[in-house]
């Protein structure tokens, strides 16, 4: 019967292209990220099926024909049968920025070849080109777009954006700060934590200024005496 | 510098419609994902994956909310045909040679391409074999997705029955292959006839032949049978007859042979669901009653007793039974092809939840209009109430009076308790409710949806064909259909005036009516003041006018234009402007050309070309011209028009592949003398500014935003080709932006946000946020009673998404996430400070008057 039937079993992952075309990989997608639906327990459509919510288009410049691919889960993508021409090729992600996401694409009979065409530039960039007849054309993951913005509304961030903020954002102007602060508050603090201590720094105190009284010469008979009071 | 004034704008933009953490997926976003109708469907890995109308294949979670939770658009999935397995589905179309492996639980893709295209896919546990046109075998991997191709002789027809462990595989009906540890165990010819069935080693004939795989010998014994007929196997040792008014269960051990008779209604329909661990059959009557037979304890002991019967009673026929599990126990979910039902207990019966499906009401035309719901019955009686209160005496009045604001107050604390601050009474209070009227096509009715969610009421079946919708004042609206012109009462739907349809094909709105536009144009009422309206031709506009009182419209001025028209827009009637001017740094004013009757003409020949016209006169205002050598995609060309400004957007091929954005300001001379006529009136623009603009993604439509006073400022809303509804501030697409020296303080002062020129605008946040839209449908804008905020929706056929946007930030309402908490620290940190400080400053003071200074 082994006659009969002759089973060759080929393991093959890749493509059976029958005319030219080329493949895509977007490359260094990260494989988890944190998403704020999931925090919300709000169902997002397709919210974690990325690939699903990435349009790679192939326009041919020749004649305004587009070619629409489907990105797979391991954000690869493909383009058959294609005439020679010119190409532009446009990636976009809704959740993700990428690099370059646009390419002129040159198809002739033999080779393709890609170009990145920057938004806004007269010409696409002559000196990026890339052969991806035989190997995928890689685009770059750039970051994640945020949707939403954080209000910043932790106490920290308070007083960060408050009028003292300046003396916090900078290290130097925070020490400085802190031990002025710690130097105006620490005789009270004293008095609570060491009385005894207090009353000999205050003594120490009062000598000094008597010191520096009797130092000081006395005032001339001449000048006004000023709003002496009697003291009780 | 580039880079800065790109960072400048988006954080301009970023501030226009900033949304915060805290009000992200909250009640002021509605999003309601369509699927239409499902063609075609299959319960795998506790999903529901189904083909829609629209080319989606979508995965809804049947048994949980009963919504999409994933969708992918796949061309050609109409005429494709859908395989499904356990854990993927698989869809393959004659016309292409690809397969895509879809994980049924989060939708993943895979696409596995074949040297020719397939043409029958059979499940075999741990994959699926695949039968190709040139009659080629293959096998897909389920977990890797990769290809085994297997060298046969010309295969047509295959048929397949898998045990976990081994696959059993008939080729043209005259071969059977066991497949087992990725190779082939054996192979044996056979002829037994035109198979029908072939299930756990037993063949079932065309003509209800049963023949048995005798694995030992390596062959298919024939088991006779003339009794029985319409058979099919329940496993290798017993089969069923189902026939009108009972299912006969037959053993086949040895000889055919009758077990069991069990009694079901007449002309049911019957099942058989299988799970790895249990066997049940189905018969499901016409009136929803079904009787389920439990067999999986009779395959065990054999004994007719132990299968359990019990009966399941729906209020309607449900066409799909499928075997699940719901919280570890085994239940049968049965629905109809609408996806309503119910999920039943297989354990006694008994109902577990119903099955209810989200209503499927849409456009197919994108004839869509929002309105402002009208005022409630309640609401017109309370107001009633108060004019009509007898002034004679004081007592009465006050009584009255002090009644009504208890019972108002009561009823405010009753909604308080129940709802919250943010109860549906004070959106609508406030106008965040609108209606988003339509006609759906396949259920025959005008529908009415709430923008803050859910049905606002539905019309009456109408089996006409519809052609145009529109408002005709506050409480009616008016649809063409081909036989009739109806007019509906906007509060419930209901047909209050139904007009013969003198071959009418749009509707044009009139200030307090609107006119019908046909052959001829005729109003629907009289009005007291001159009407004029535009008719738009294929390369021609005309002028028509009304005088009050009468209704029919009279042609007045016609111009030609030598070129097709591609596109035109005037302002919206219900636009508002608070403003005629801009200050200036030199305490002058740059008037703002303000002319309601403006319309804008956009015409190709051999280039794009904006033609300005008084609406009345007919007087061309200004025209200009693209160069010839930009190539312009004519399906993308989009307008708008509002307050002084025109915009344009449009998709360039060559000489760069880009998509613009054109802005043209129009400005007015200073007022020197009015004049009661437009006649007599200069309509002259005094200055015409442009600026272009980039966008980094494709542009499908455009609108503009719309506020109750016109104070706040001016936004473009865009649909993106990925699906983001981005809103411009009109600041950025201004085209006074300066683009050939650096800013001065002067040119600060004299506009508003002054940034320098940058062609390329950065692209704002969306305002659907995570939820990618289908970039199909029409953008819908009305004004809520707050000046700073509007409602915006999108509807097409896949989404209905609605949301609210403030261009000028909330600066009248207090928003969600103002902190209420931060402002109590404050109070109490500023008491607590002033507590502390206090004897400090008796102190100081006191010491104030004794010290010397």
């Amino acid at each position: 019967m082994t006659r009969l039937i002759n089973i060759i079993t080929v393991l093959f992952s890749s493509v059976l292209v029958s005319a030219i075309g080329f493949q895509g990989q977007i490359i260094n997608i990260p494989k988890q990220v944190n998403e704020l639906y999931h925090e919300k327990n709000v169902v997002v459509v397709n919210g974690d099926n990325y690939p699903a919510r990435i349009k790679v288009d192939l326009y041919n410049l020749e004649s305004d024909e587009k070619t629409t691919s489907l990105v797979q889960q391991d954000y690869s993508f493909k383009f058959q049968d294609l005439k020679a021409g010119i190409y532009e090729l446009i990636v976009n992600s809704y959740d993700f920025e990428f690099y370059t996401n646009r390419y002129r694409i040159l198809v002739n009979d033999e080779i393709i070849l890609a170009f990145e065409d920057r938004l806004g530039e007269n010409s696409y960039n002559k000196t990026s080109e890339v052969n991806i007849t035989k190997t995928p054309l890689t685009i770059n993951f750039k970051y994640t777009k945020q949707f939403y913005e954080n209000p910043q509304g932790s106490i920290g961030d308070w007083f960060l954006n408050g009028p003292f903020g300046f003396i916090f954002r900078n290290r130097v102007y925070t020490i400085i700060f802190t031990v002025m602060m710690g130097l105006s508050v620490a005789p009270y603090v004293l008095k609570w934590i060491n009385p005894e201590l207090a009353k000999e720094l205050q003594e120490i105190q009062v000598q000094a200024s008597k010191q520096t009284l009797e130092k000081a010469p006395a005032p001339s008979k001449s000048q006004p005496q000023g709003n002496i009071r009697k003291r009780k | 510098m580039k880079a800065l004034s790109s960072i400048l704008i988006l954080s301009l933009i970023s501030f226009v419609h900033a949304v915060l953490l805290s009000d992200a997926f909250t009640s002021k976003e509605i999003i309601n994902y369509l699927y239409g109708q499902l063609t075609q469907f299959e319960l795998s890995n506790n999903t529901l994956v189904g083909v829609s109308t629209s080319d989606q294949l979508v995965g809804i979670d049947v048994k949980g909310d009963n919504a999409v939770h994933w969708q992918i658009h796949i061309h050609n999935l109409g005429s494709s045909k859908l395989s499904t397995t356990k854990e993927k589905v698989y869809i393959y179309n004659e016309e292409s040679h690809d397969i895509y492996q879809v994980d049924s639980k989060n939708g993943a893709l895979n696409i596995v391409t074949l040297s020719a295209s397939p043409v029958h896919i059979a499940d075999a546990g741990q994959g699926v074999f695949v039968v190709d046109s040139s009659g080629r075998l293959a096998y897909i991997d389920h977990a890797t997705g990769s290809v085994s191709k297997l060298e046969l002789e010309v295969v047509e027809t295959i048929r397949v029955d898998s045990n976990g462990r081994f696959a059993y595989v008939i080729v043209n009906d005259s071969r059977l292959l066991k497949f087992g540890k990725g190779r082939v165990l054996f192979d044996i010819e056979f002829s037994v006839g035109s198979i029908k069935y072939f299930k756990s080693g037993i063949i079932i004939t065309e003509n209800d032949q049963v023949f048995k795989l005798n694995e030992r010998k390596k062959k298919f014994t024939r088991i006779e049978n003339d009794s029985f007929k319409n058979l099919q196997v329940i496993n290798e040792n017993f089969l069923y007859s189902s026939l009108d008014d009972s299912i006969k269960i037959i053993s086949i051990t040895k000889k055919v042979e009758l077990v069991d008779t069990l009694h079901i209604k007449s002309a049911s329909r019957v099942e058989l669901l299988n799970s790895p661990l249990n066997d049940l059959i189905v018969a499901s009557s016409s009136i929803g009653v079904k009787d389920v037979f439990d067999l999986t304890d009779f395959l065990i002991t054999k004994n007719p007793n132990s299968i359990k019967k019990f009966t399941i009673k729906l209020s309607h026929s449900t066409s799909h039974d499928f075997l699940t599990v719901h919280e570890d126990k085994l239940a049968l979910l049965s629905i109809d092809n609408e996806l309503n039902g119910g999920l039943f207990s297989l354990f006694d019966g008994q109902l577990i939840k119903p099955i209810t499906s989200h209503y499927q009401y849409y456009s197919n035309s994108n004839s869509y209009i929002i309105i402002n719901p009208p005022e409630s019955q309640q609401t017109i009686h309370q107001v009633h109430e108060i004019l009509e209160v007898d002034n004679k005496y004081i007592l009465t009045n006050w009584l009255t009076r002090v009644k009504r604001h208890l019972a108002e107050l009561g009823k405010f604390i009753v909604s308080l308790a129940k709802n919250g601050i943010t109860s549906n009474e004070s959106s609508e209070d406030f106008g965040f409710t609108k209606y988003i009227v339509f006609f759906d096509d396949s259920h025959q009715k005008l529908v009415a949806i709430k923008s803050t969610g859910g049905i606002a009421w539905e019309s009456v079946p109408i089996h006409d064909e519809f052609i145009s919708l529109d408002q005709l004042d506050q409480d009616r609206l008016i649809a063409i259909f081909h036989g009739f012109v109806l007019v509906f009462d906007s509060s419930d739907g209901s047909i209050i005036e139904r007009i013969r349809n003198e071959n009418y094909t749009e509707i044009v709105k009139v200030r307090g009516t609107a006119a019908l536009r046909g052959e001829s144009t005729i109003l629907l009422n009289s009005v007291s003041e001159d009407s004029f309206l535009v008719e738009k031709g294929e390369n021609y506009i005309s002028g028509q006018f009304i005088p009050h009182g009468e209704v029919t419209a009279k042609q007045t001025w016609k111009f030609r234009f030598g070129e097709t028209i591609v596109n035109m827009a005037s302002i919206d009637p219900d636009s508002t402007t608070s403003s005629v001017g801009i200050p200036l740094a030199d305490k002058s004013v740059l008037y703002k050309y303000l002319n309601p009757n403006l319309v804008s003409v956009l015409t190709f020949d051999k280039q794009l070309k904006l033609y300005l016209i008084d609406g009345i006169t007919g007087n061309l205002l200004h025209v200009s011209a693209h160069p010839e050598e930009e190539i312009i995609d004519l399906s993308s060309v989009k307008i708008v028009m509002d307050d002084n400004w025109i915009v344009y957007s449009y998709f360039i091929n060559s000489p760069r592949f880009e998509q613009r954005i054109n802005v043209v300001d129009l400005f007015d001379k200073p007022p020197m003398q009015t004049s009661n006529s437009v006649f007599d009136r200069d309509l002259s623009i005094d200055s015409v500014k442009t600026k272009s603009f980039i966008n980094p993604e494709r542009i499908l439509d455009i609108a503009s935003s719309k506020t109750i006073y016109g104070i706040t400022t001016k936004s473009i809303i865009a649909i993106t080709e990925s699906g983001q509804l981005i809103e411009i501030p009109k600041f950025v697409l201004n085209s006074r932006r300066i683009d050939d020296r650096v800013l001065t303080r002067q040119d600060y002062s004299n506009d508003f946000s002054v940034i320098p020129y940058d062609p390329i605008l950065a692209q704002p946040p969306a305002i659907n946020h995570k939820y990618q839209l289908d970039p199909t449908g029409k953008i819908l804008i009305k004004p809520t009673r707050f000046e700073s905020t509007s409602v915006i929706c999108y509807f097409n056929k896949c989404n209905q998404f609605c949301s609210v946007i403030q261009p000028s930030k909330s600066f009248d309402i207090l928003s969600g996430s103002f902190a209420k908490g931060k402002l109590t620290i404050t109070v109490i940190l500023l008491f607590i400070v002033f507590v502390i400080t206090k004897p400090f400053v008796f102190n100081k003071k006191l010491n104030r008057q004794w010290l010397d200074r």
